[in-house]
């Protein structure tokens, strides 16, 4: 497709220049992961404090907004800003961290980012939670009307 | 309740309009200004739930578009379906990883008489309609930080395509192969529960999942779009704006609108 159709139905379209950026601040944040081996070793109340602190700064990294903004108990994902893109940066910035295999449609679809807090917190504490096996093939999914990204 | 659809004999009666096979129907929607949305939307034809998500995003825009995409898609459906909006009976197929009914979006009926799927992202929708299995994607131009993380999660032959190339030309290329494979991963109904490693959506069509035509649609400067569709190319592609109006209170939407119609070949991916 050349560049004549892409654009062709935005011809009269003046005010792209605020689209959606306006809310997005420059917000840079130093992410600095917890070690895999501490998490491992610390009790749980410890291991999920620190997961919960360094899962908002990654959210706060990747949405480009402040970590204490970021609201993990009451909203989906998706309503805080992660999509299929940045969703996807997101699962590979948290495997590539906590050296885990972190199911992208299961972070997708979770209910919320404790949902999300919780389930690592699972995989990485020592034991047999059910969290161990379940990282590929979970499914966390709401059910709230027609489905869309 | 979910009302029962009519069973219809063909393609187009008094009270629906349905797309003919070949016909690809795309309807691009855009989100009104924030200082009047709250004012002129009309929420009240969406269901509990869509009203529910639609006061959960952080980002008043993010519920805007939420909330635009899904008052466009019921009354577009409605027109086709000769329903009206808030009775469109919306179900989830069942997944074909694990049969849980949280598979495609579909219109409840033993035997859909139309497929569709919504996409938005950022300010914009995008709603495609066709009497085969369809999906489509929106998305924003991604951030060339965010480029350089995902590559590596793509296909072997995606990542050869963006290697080397200039910063922005590879974000234009990762948005729109990204879309064609979300759009293709939902007609396929998996979603990214499928690896987004294991296809190629690339640019060269003959290595593409065979069966399945992907068209990239016109998006503007700050956004990629694409549709998959089972089988071969739609004989006819129309493109159109759902008018802001169509939106409001009171507004309905035009099934015949002008827009832009042409064949699969000019604007296949």
């Amino acid at each position: 497709m050349d560049q004549t159709t892409k654009t062709w139905v935005f011809d009269d379209l003046d005010d792209f220049d605020d689209f959606d950026y306006e809310f997005e601040q420059d917000t840079v944040v130093d992410v600095d992961p917890p070690d895999p081996a501490h998490l491992a070793a610390c009790d749980e109340t410890e291991r999920v404090r620190l997961i919960d602190a360094y899962v908002r700064a990654e959210l706060a990294r990747v949405l480009r907004v402040p970590p204490h903004s970021i609201d993990t108990e009451g909203r989906p994902m998706n309503s805080l800003g992660i999509g299929s893109i940045n969703g996807l940066e997101l699962q590979r910035r948290m495997e590539a961290a906590l050296h885990l295999d972190v199911n992208l449609n299961m972070l997708l679809r979770a209910n919320s980012a404790a949902e999300l807090i919780e389930c690592l917190s699972g995989q990485l504490g020592p034991g047999d939670s059910p969290h161990k096996r379940g990282g590929q093939g979970a499914h966390l999914v709401s059910h709230d009307g027609p489905g869309t990204t | 309740m979910i009302p029962e659809l009519v069973v219809r004999e063909g393609p187009e009666t008094a009270r629906t309009r349905l797309p003919a096979p070949g016909q690809l129907d795309v309807w691009l929607v855009r989100r009104p200004r924030l200082e009047t949305a709250a004012e002129l939307l009309d929420l009240s034809e969406l269901d509990d739930a869509e009203r529910r998500r639609t006061a959960s995003f952080v980002r008043p825009t993010d519920g805007i578009t939420y909330a635009s995409a899904h008052v466009a898609l019921r009354r577009l459906l409605g027109a086709y379906l000769g329903l009206a909006p808030r009775e469109v009976p919306f179900v989830r197929e069942p997944c074909p990883g694990c049969g849980k009914p949280h598979g495609r979006p579909a219109v409840a009926h033993p035997d859909p008489p139309l497929h569709f799927s919504l996409a938005h992202s950022h300010g914009m929708a995008v709603v495609a309609v066709a009497a085969t299995v369809l999906g489509a994607d929106v998305e924003r131009l991604p951030r060339d930080e965010t480029v350089e993380v995902c590559t590596p999660a793509l296909h072997p032959g995606e990542q050869a395509e963006l290697a080397g190339l200039a910063v922005e030309e590879r974000r234009e290329l990762f948005g729109r192969m990204w879309t064609r494979k979300e759009a293709y991963l939902k007609a396929l109904g998996t979603g990214l529960s499928r690896d987004p490693g294991q296809d190629y959506l690339g640019a060269d069509r003959r290595r593409r999942p065979p069966g399945w035509t992907l068209l990239d649609l016109p998006s503007g400067p700050r956004h990629n779009a694409a549709v998959a569709v089972l089988g071969g190319p739609p004989e006819r592609v129309t493109v159109r704006w759902v008018p802001p109006t169509a939106l409001y209170a009171g507004g309905t939407v035009d099934l015949d609108a002008d827009g832009m119609t042409t064949h699969e070949p000019d604007w296949g991916a």
